[in-house]
């Protein structure tokens, strides 16, 4: 197959794997490779994040070397540099432990809320950007404020040029953060506003606020996207319609899931079966306390990525979505290669067929999540194995 | 009167009210009631909160707010206590993230859960390296460690910080407890921990066996 073919048989397998209206030529694989693409191609971390060629040539060199079926980050999940001018508080690279941490921070407090509800842009301006970008005040100067811009148009072409270099060069289709996406608005609290502490903290002390906020983030951001959804064609180079994510659930309550996340998640749920979309959910975590909410989607819309929870349980309970993940960290980075294949053999014979994507159980970031020959191993099994 | 207030105390901590809770712990001071009193008051309203963590009714959201109340309640100008070094309360243990990790909610529920059950708490912060923790352990001789980590690189943390207790003779004299996101059962097995926990109330109920099984 030629690269272009190459691209056109992994949407079609990734398609046939979600819609489970008939079985895919074979298991699609994808990969949940984040930072650790970046030591694997033999750059220290804080190189790659800071030098846009890099970083594209660290995940065209991983793609080459493993030929996933698709990257689930295409390697532009972290932009730090791009607001480095004017300074950044939430990352913290090391390169001789090899770590990347975002900090957990909330740029906004509670009183801000009331500047949130009445003028949005206003309150980005004046809260918000001070808050992330820590040089960002009265000694700012033009320059340094134009050069976040410089690097953004620096990152969006790194984009491009990954997502172009991965259909053309790999025959791969594009990855989370270049394919159709959008959030709830709490979701867009939880992790650009008031982090996990201050979302525990409002849904409790300031409920009816906190709310108001979901609610104006959806009126703006999400059901515009959603409306949208209606009348948009599947981007070229991507293996899904739209890509959602599930990562603030992990600290609700089913009654404040009830209250602040479901009914817009929903919303967006039945917009992706009303338009007759694929819809992949990056969701970390355990989803398994919301299983339940997700029992009477119709079957051939919805895959989600299974991080804690035992694979084999969610298939057996949500035989109406296809299940993404399933191979083990540990494993990968622990056991030997036989092993390693042994289990994906293990999970594609019952598991395979529609209703299942193989990728990794844990969002692989630090060198010893995966022994590289272990991977290596893996990879070729699954696109030889039928 | 004192009576009224207690219970209320109780129940507004079950019910995460803090606003509640404050003016409750602000009138018992006021009428003389001792901070050890009060303390004993807020475990038993942090048991309610665990009990209905345990019935589901709340999460870990509830969990980190009732963290916040307690820990706001201690920091009052007439409740602050520091238990001397040597003084024996449920037990002494030491909590900490793994090095390379920066996630602190999972050790601060377990922070605010075990001082509310008796234990004696010393918190080593966030990226911990194996050496402090052996340093902070002969310093101030726990009964456990507790190790939280939620990013997979804290595995291999733990398991140099369990590495590094054993070269430095530490082992046999201290029990290690991991959990956290990038923790499972079997995991803890392989690293050589006595235990894992899966949440911060288990964590104490484990920490409450080590003991018992020590006496």
């Amino acid at each position: 197959m030629n690269n272009e073919e190459l691209l056109a048989y992994r949407q079609q397998i990734i398609e046939d794997a979600i819609r489970m209206k008939k079985k895919p030529d074979r298991t699609p694989h994808f990969a949940n490779y984040w930072t650790w693409k970046i030591l694997d191609s033999g750059y220290k971390l804080s190189e790659a994040l800071y030098d846009w060629d890099k970083l594209e040539d660290s995940t065209i060199k991983f793609q080459k070397k493993y030929g996933f079926d698709m990257l689930v980050d295409d390697g532009v999940r972290d932009p730090m540099q791009v607001i480095e001018p004017i300074g950044q508080s939430s990352y913290e690279v090391d390169d001789e432990k090899e770590i990347m941490n975002i900090r957990d921070v909330s740029f906004m407090s509670p009183d801000d809320y009331d500047l949130f509800l009445k003028d949005y842009p206003r309150f980005l301006w004046e809260v918000v950007l001070p808050n992330k970008a820590n040089r960002f005040n009265s000694d700012l100067t033009l320059e340094q404020f134009g050069e976040v811009f410089n690097r953004f148009n620096g990152y969006a072409k790194c984009t491009q040029n990954i997502v172009s270099r991965l259909n053309t060069e790999c025959g791969t289709p594009a990855g989370m953060l270049s394919t159709q996406s959008t959030i709830p608005g709490y979701e867009q609290l939880f992790n650009f506003y008031r982090g996990i502490k201050g979302t525990a903290s409002d849904m409790r002390r300031i409920p009816d606020k906190f709310k108001a906020a979901c609610d104006l983030l959806d009126e703006m951001q999400l059901y515009p996207a959603l409306e949208q959804l209606k009348t948009s064609t599947r981007r070229a180079n991507a293996s899904v319609d739209f890509i959602g994510l599930m990562l603030g659930h992990t600290i609700l309550s089913i009654k404040q899931w009830e209250a602040f996340y479901w009914p817009s998640f929903k919303r967006m749920l039945d917009a992706v079966v009303a338009a007759d979309k694929t819809c992949y959910i990056f969701s970390e975590g355990s989803t398994k306390r919301f299983w339940s909410y997700f029992k009477d989607l119709p079957k051939g819309h919805f895959a989600f990525h299974v991080e804690q929870d035992d694979i084999f349980e969610f298939k057996k309970e949500l035989p109406n979505c296809c299940a993404v993940g399933g191979m083990h960290a540990s494993l990968l980075g622990g056991g030997t290669k036989e092993q390693c294949v042994s289990y994906a053999k293990h999970l594609i014979d019952e598991l395979g067929g529609e209703g299942f994507i193989l990728s990794q159980d844990k969002m692989i970031s630090y060198r010893n999540d995966t022994n590289p020959e272990n991977l290596k191993a893996v990879c070729d099994f699954v696109r030889e194995y039928r | 009167m004192i009576e009224k207030v207690t219970d209320q105390l109780i129940r507004a901590l079950g019910e995460l009210d803090e606003t509640q809770v404050i003016i409750c712990v602000k009138t018992l001071l006021e009428n003389g009631v001792d901070r050890f009193c009060i303390q004993s008051l807020l475990n038993e309203g942090m048991k309610r909160v665990g009990a209905l963590y345990e019935t589901g009714e709340y999460f870990i959201a509830d969990l980190i707010v009732s963290g916040m109340i307690y820990k706001n309640v201690l920091e009052l100008p007439r409740m602050r206590y520091v238990p001397k070094l040597g003084e024996r309360v449920a037990g002494r243990v030491l909590v900490g993230t793994a090095e390379g990790d920066v996630h602190d909610i999972g050790k601060d529920l377990l922070k605010s859960v075990l001082s509310a059950n008796g234990f004696d708490v010393y918190d080593l912060g966030t990226d911990v390296p194996p050496k402090t923790f052996v340093s902070e352990s002969t310093r101030l001789q726990p009964d456990i460690i507790a190790i939280s980590g939620v990013m997979t690189v804290a595995v291999s943390a733990m398991a140099r910080t369990i590495q590094a207790l054993s070269d430095a003779n530490l082992r046999d004299r201290v029990k290690v407890i991991v959990g956290g996101m990038c923790m499972s059962e079997e995991l803890s097995r392989e690293i050589g921990a006595d235990a894992y926990s899966p949440d911060p109330l288990e964590g104490v109920a484990v920490c409450k066996n080590f003991l018992l099984k020590t006496s």
